[in-house]
């Protein structure tokens, strides 16, 4: 076997951790004495925090955390606090060089606590194993909880009674696709459906003398169409449709084109395929009634749509003109239009328009440019105009009735799509054993089946128990498929499916090969790896490291870098935040899709082409499609004449390295989650910032400060509000870290355009609302170091010509990501001591993903 | 065909749970041994025992909804004449909500207070009261499922599925023999299967740390739980199922129109619920959205989410007070089958149930979730008053605080609800 190379030096992992106190050195105990203890002995306890003692258990529950604490603090000049006695800088030296060896020395080697799958994990490995790419969770099934922003932390991974009822449940759910229960036979039966029973939704129809009127000719079912309220399929096949239906034009006459009743495949809710079923032409003013046969799916049912009808809403482009011809012919109508200045949706507005029509003080207009006019002006609004105006139409015509509706089936009944699916799935999946029923086979397949789900060989006595659930259920009269439910289930809860790593110490070949692969794929192990860990060569470093790049160019990988990216920067807060609408009127879905892929774009392609770290904070390049890049980035290629050829897409696009665009700190979707959609608050940003891109993150606020509350009108700057934090030397400590951070972001709204001014949001004479230039946005500041920033371009060149902080942090938020807890005081430094070893022109996201994954830490729990 | 199930809305109280018809085998849960003694917690001697939550989609049109008078001798609204028979029994407040945002996101705000997915009003209650029933809690939804509104969220922020399906309801708590059968076996063969996981867990716990072992001890409760209810479900199981003498109609009336019918059904429903113990606890979302309804065979001019955008016009107004007459008619049928069915102890139903009736949604036309239209009806609470309160004085309540009051009433001694930590004293 070859040597391993460890990163690490190993002489920490070894450290004993002696569960006795150790005398503090008496230098040490005068330093604490003198500055600290004034307000941390035994009595006053601030912040929790009692350094009264003359010795350290070191083994104690929490004692590694809390020094850990005050080195970090006294270290950043946090404490003491300013307005206290100041140590010396030898004696800051003296304390923070004893408590780095003494952190050293006792922080304990690994210790990642029994971590279970996480609901991605166990949904990836369902979806896997059983070769079910569509399956999904049941609603209920319990959200994770995070900690240090990551849901793959073993301490949060808690198993509760509902997780295990969900696991339950989830079993029973998948059980059922492979052994599923008997159905009782659907029969054929006849349901009549009077015009009564039919659904009016909007104004998609009206029933008037008996018959459910249709007028309206757009496609959309919940706004255009009727359908049955009380027939839903029971089965899937063919069902007997008897129509009776009637047609009405206007007079004189409208129509062009003979009237076509469309029939659609929906569900009672009005939604689903709208699958065309059939198609009738009715001409007759006569109820007449029509046979046709359909075929529905289980839980449909038929809408009726009038799909040639001359009148249409929803076609935006013709609807200007076509009330513009509907006016010039109802003079009145055009008139009464005018009368209302604003005419009620739907039928109330109808009234009222009739009302007016009736008025014979009511004067006709006939200048066609007014006509036009009102036309324009009410086809603004085309939904609101338009299911009120298609009541004429169903007074008037041209419109289709339904009279009746007959339903009679279900004929030639059969197996859902789905289910036939499964079918086929549960032969693909169990294959022989249904039909023989030797325990040769039986244990045959359990022995392919059980290390596929444990993601490890298994053992006879694990096979056999489940055998033995199967002969159970047999001798008690069940069926075989019955015992292989049971069987199925019981595999499902067990902790050997839901727990990932239980090894102790050293991970074995199997544990390190699921790491790997959830760490990289958030699926289980594929063949390839175990493999590699059957025969044991896993454990070789050039063995794992060629998995590690090959897991990276496979599809899967896609996985790790959504998973990782959203949490890591938290930009999965901006799939759910809802910007300002007066922010931004035209925001849409699109563009959140675009800016969310940006990330992972990124992302991967730094990843893929193995770019230096450098290139998350000042690249020369984003990722954008014609949308964002036009509203948010206003990069000169896709803004102004909309004549213009752009490519259409996600497309890599450059821009000057160290520019207001591209990398982390210029992205939109980074910009909308650290905002909460209506206004920026640096202090967010800021702790973002130091948290997420320089691994520093500030101690927790002290209670009972009260949250700075948004100036509305715009009087003070967020700078003015924030200045109270720099003159109460308690908050300056920290937020003379967090706020410049924070403000040199402030040229990014919430949706992370460039911004110059604040906006102040005011109303027209109209009363629509109007945004305004308000206060100039105030972005200069210094870092803690004292390099001033001018705004973000400043910190992108600070931060690319000393990428060590940034870079540590990556590597520190991928660990623990990987292995699922938070690194230690040794860890973190020997993880920095690696990072500044390299090169930071040389030394790529790969490399550090592969130098990450091949280290002792990784490979230990 | 011969027409059987007419709108309820014209047949009123045919579809009455018929007393006599409600013949309990299992009266009252105190004959299973083992619910008992869990039921002997200090819930029992609390003066509410059930709580059932009901919130409407696009709220109550608020000069309709609230009176001009405070206190007790307050002239009833055009919306509360139609519960006025029970006046004594409900109070009605103006002026509360919790202090969050507006949008149609935050209609959510309605049971979980300040912050959406924070545990919601009835997962409290129901953490306390699900363990001693059949079902823990009940989600319903009268109408179409919303695409965005969730009414219960879990402890741990989960938005729990509505059903909508009256059909699927009546089954889960009058399951038929096949059902029940089929139920049973999977909880018959799962408990046996128990074993195995047993053993996997204890082969676990044979190689892992100590620490790990301390971890795993997550799993083994955890295990011990579930066979527990497992326990318990099949106990509810194998006593008699109540036989209840409510005829469903023969289709589930999910279609947007049906939506009053459905209504009326779920009231329907969540009494049996509680009548028959399935349940303690039931939350219900009254949908609504373009769907145009007839009422006394007249059908609306506008779609009923038209009309909440009435812009002050007063025919969309009085449409809109129409539908919302329908809600407040299955509220007030709704008190009646409670002051009707009796408990264990042949009191009211109502005198140990908190009826909660309001809305995320203070003013539909303007998407505005202040001022939250609500009345709380029963639970041994001091009622007959319209409260009304300022919300622009900084030390008015919260609706969070009359919440407090109605998790006190349940015997839940919980200090703080979302923002919220006062409680209602009025009310007590």
């Amino acid at each position: 076997m070859a040597i391993r190379l460890h990163i690490f030096s190993l002489a920490w992992l070894f450290a004993s951790a002696l569960h006795a106190a150790e005398p503090i050195p008496e230098p040490i105990i005068k330093i604490i004495d003198r500055y600290c203890i004034d307000c941390h002995d035994a009595e006053t306890e601030k912040g929790d925090l009692n350094l009264e003692a003359t010795t350290i258990d070191w083994g104690a529950a929490g004692s590694l955390h809390r020094w850990e604490d005050v080195l970090k603090l006294v270290g950043r000049q946090i404490m003491p606090p300013m307005d206290k006695k100041q140590p010396s800088a030898e004696e800051r030296k003296v304390l923070m060089t004893w408590l780095d060896q003494s952190l050293v020395t006792h922080s304990k080697a690994g210790g990642a606590p029994l971590r279970r799958l996480n609901r991605r994990e166990y949904l990836n490995t369902i979806r896997t194993v059983f070769l079910l790419e569509d399956f999904e969770l049941p609603v209920s099934f319990p959200a994770d909880n995070t900690l240090h922003g990551f849901d793959t932390q073993g301490e949060a991974l808690v198993i509760s009674p509902s997780h295990l009822e969900a696991y339950t449940d989830t079993a029973t759910a998948v059980a059922d696709l492979f052994f599923p229960p008997p159905k009782a036979p659907v029969k054929p039966r006849i349901i009549n459906v009077p015009a009564s029973d039919l659904a009016i939704s909007y104004s998609s129809a009206a029933l008037i003398d008996g018959a459910m009127r249709l007028a309206s000719g757009g496609k959309n079912v919940i706004r255009n169409a009727t359908w049955p309220t009380k027939f839903e399929a029971p089965a899937s096949g063919t069902y007997r449709l008897r129509v009776t239906a009637s047609f009405k034009d206007a007079q004189p006459p409208l129509i062009e084109t003979p009237p076509l009743l469309v029939m659609e495949a929906v569900t009672a809710e009005g939604k689903g395929s709208a699958r065309k079923l059939a198609e009738l032409e009715i001409t007759k003013e006569r109820p007449t009634e029509f046979d046709c046969e359909v075929a529905l799916r289980t839980g449909e049912t038929v809408a009726f749509r009038y799909a040639n009808a001359p009148f249409d809403y929803e076609n935006k482009a013709a609807f200007p003109g076509m009330l513009n011809t509907l006016f010039t012919r109802e003079p009145r109508l055009a008139a009464a239009w005018k009368k209302e200045r604003r005419v009620p949706r739907g039928g109330v507005g109808w009234l009222r328009l009739k009302k007016y029509m009736a008025d014979p003080e009511l004067k006709a207009i006939v200048k066609p440019e007014e006509i036009q006019g009102i036309a324009r002006r009410a086809s603004g609004n085309s939904v609101s105009t338009g299911e009120t105006l298609v009541y004429k139409f169903f007074e008037d015509g041209p419109y289709l009735g339904i009279h009746h509706l007959r339903v009679d089936g279900p004929y030639d009944v059969q197996e859902d799509p789905k289910v036939g699916n499964q079918y086929k799935r549960t032969q693909a999946f169990v294959g022989a054993i249904l039909d023989q029923d030797d325990e040769a086979t039986l244990r045959s397949w359990f022995e392919r089946f059980l290390p596929a789900l444990y993601r490890r060989p298994v053992r006879d006595v694990e096979v056999s128990e489940l055998m033995r659930l199967v002969q159970g259920e047999v001798s008690r009269g069940r069926t075989r498929s019955e015992g292989m439910h049971l069987a199925l289930r019981t595999a499902l809860v067990s902790p050997s499916f839901i727990y990932r790593e239980t090894d102790t110490g050293e991970l074995g070949n199997y544990e390190l090969a699921n790491r790997l692969s959830y760490f990289l794929t958030s699926h289980p192990p594929d063949s390839m790896l175990l493999a590699a860990a059957a025969s044991g060569d896993i454990g070789d470093s050039k063995v794992l490291r060629a998995h590690t790049t090959r897991l990276l160019k496979q599809n899967t990988h896609r996985f790790f870098v959504k998973d990782f990216t959203s949490q890591w920067l938290h930009t999965h807060v901006a799939e759910s935040l809802m910007p300002d609408p007066r922010l931004m009127p035209a925001f849409s879905e699109q563009h959140r899709k675009t800016m969310l892929l940006e990330v992972e774009r990124t992302f991967a392609h730094i990843l893929a082409k193995n770019l230096p770290l450098t290139d998350f904070i000042a690249p020369d390049y984003v990722f954008t499609d014609p949308l964002v890049g036009r509203d948010i980035y206003k990069i000169p290629q896709f803004t102004g004449s909309k004549k213009k050829k752009v490519k259409k897409g996600m497309q890599l696009v450059s821009v000057d390295a160290g520019g207001r665009h591209g990398g982390l700190l210029s992205m939109s979707a980074v910009m909308m989650a650290t905002a909460n959609g209506v206004d920026t608050q640096p202090v967010l940003r800021g702790v973002w910032m130091l948290e997420n891109i320089l691994g520093m993150p500030p101690p927790d606020p002290p209670n009972a400060v009260p949250a700075l509350t948004p100036d509305t009108t715009g009087a003070r700057s967020p700078r003015e509000r924030l200045a109270a934090h720099m003159a109460d030397p308690a908050c300056a400590a920290c937020h003379k870290d967090i706020d410049p951070l924070g403000f040199v972001l402030e040229n990014f709204d919430p949706i992370g355009r460039w911004r110059e001014h604040y906006p102040v949001y005011s109303k027209n004479e109209k009363g629509n609302s109007v945004t305004g230039n308000g206060l100039k946005v105030d972005v200069a500041g210094t870092l803690p170091n004292g390099v001033p920033l001018a705004d973000i371009t400043d910190l992108k060149k600070y931060l690319a010509s000393n990428p060590g902080a940034f870079s540590s942090c990556l590597a520190e938020k991928l660990l623990m990501y990987a292995v699922g807890r938070p690194l230690n005081y040794a860890e973190r430094k020997q993880l920095k001591r690696y990072i500044h070893k390299q090169d930071p022109a040389e030394f790529g996201l790969q490399d550090l993903i592969v130098g990450i994954v091949d280290s002792a830490l990784f490979r230990r729990r | 065909m011969q027409k059987r199930y007419r709108s309820p809305l014209k047949t009123d109280r045919r579809r009455f749970l018929r007393s006599a018809g409600v013949t309990l085998a299992l009266p009252a849960m105190e004959s299973l041994p083992g619910a008992a003694i869990a039921a002997g917690a200090a819930s029992d001697s609390a003066p509410a025992k059930r709580l059932v939550c009901v919130g409407s989609n696009l709220g109550y049109y608020a000069p309709a909804f609230y009176p001009k008078e405070t206190g007790v001798d307050y002239t009833p609204s055009p919306l509360l004449e139609h519960v006025a028979e029970h006046r004594k029994d409900f109070t009605v407040f103006s002026g509360l909500d919790h202090r969050a945002g507006n949008g149609h996101r935050n209609w959510d705000n309605f049971l979980c207070g300040k912050k959406v997915g924070s545990v919601s009003l009835d997962q409290i209650a129901a953490a306390r009261t699900g363990e001693q029933t059949r079902i823990p809690s009940l989600q319903l939804c009268a109408g179409a499922l919303p695409g965005n509104q969730k009414v219960s969220y879990t402890q741990e922020g989960v938005p729990l599925p509505m059903v909508n399906r009256p059909s699927v309801i009546y089954k889960k708590m009058v399951s038929t023999p096949e059902q029940r059968a089929r139920t049973d076996y999977l909880l018959q063969s799962g408990q046996s299967a128990l074993d195995s996981v047993h053993a996997d867990a204890k082969r676990l716990q044979a190689r892992v740390s100590a620490n790990d072992r301390a971890k795993l001890e997550e799993y083994f409760t955890s295990l011990r739980e579930m066979e527990r209810r497992m326990h318990r479900q099949r106990q509810h199981l194998h006593a008699e199922a109540p036989e209840v003498d409510y005829v469903l109609p023969p289709y589930d009336p999910v279609a947007p129109t049906l939506m009053l019918e459905a209504e009326q059904i779920m009231f329907d429903l969540m009494a049996i619920a509680l009548q028959t113990d399935a349940t303690r606890v039931a939350s219900l979302f009254i949908a609504g959205l373009g769907q145009v309804f007839t009422l006394d065979g007249v059908t609306l001019r506008a779609g009923y989410h038209a009309l909440s955008h009435h812009g002050g016009d007063p025919d969309m107004v009085r449409d809109l007070i129409r539908v919302e007459v329908e809600h407040m008619k299955c509220l007030a049928r709704f008190l009646h089958q409670l002051k009707t069915k009796t408990d264990a102890s042949g009191a009211p139903l109502l005198d140990s149930t908190l009826v909660l009736f309001g809305t995320g949604m203070g003013d539909a036309s303007r998407h505005s979730n202040a001022n939250l239209p609500t009345i709380v009806a029963g639970g041994g609470l001091k009622h007959g008053r319209h409260l009304a309160f300022d919300r622009k004085d900084p030390n008015a309540p919260l609706l969070g605080d009359l919440y407090l009051t109605l998790l006190h009433q349940m015997g839940i001694e919980q200090k703080q609800f979302s923002t919220a930590t006062r409680g209602m004293s009025e009310l007590v």
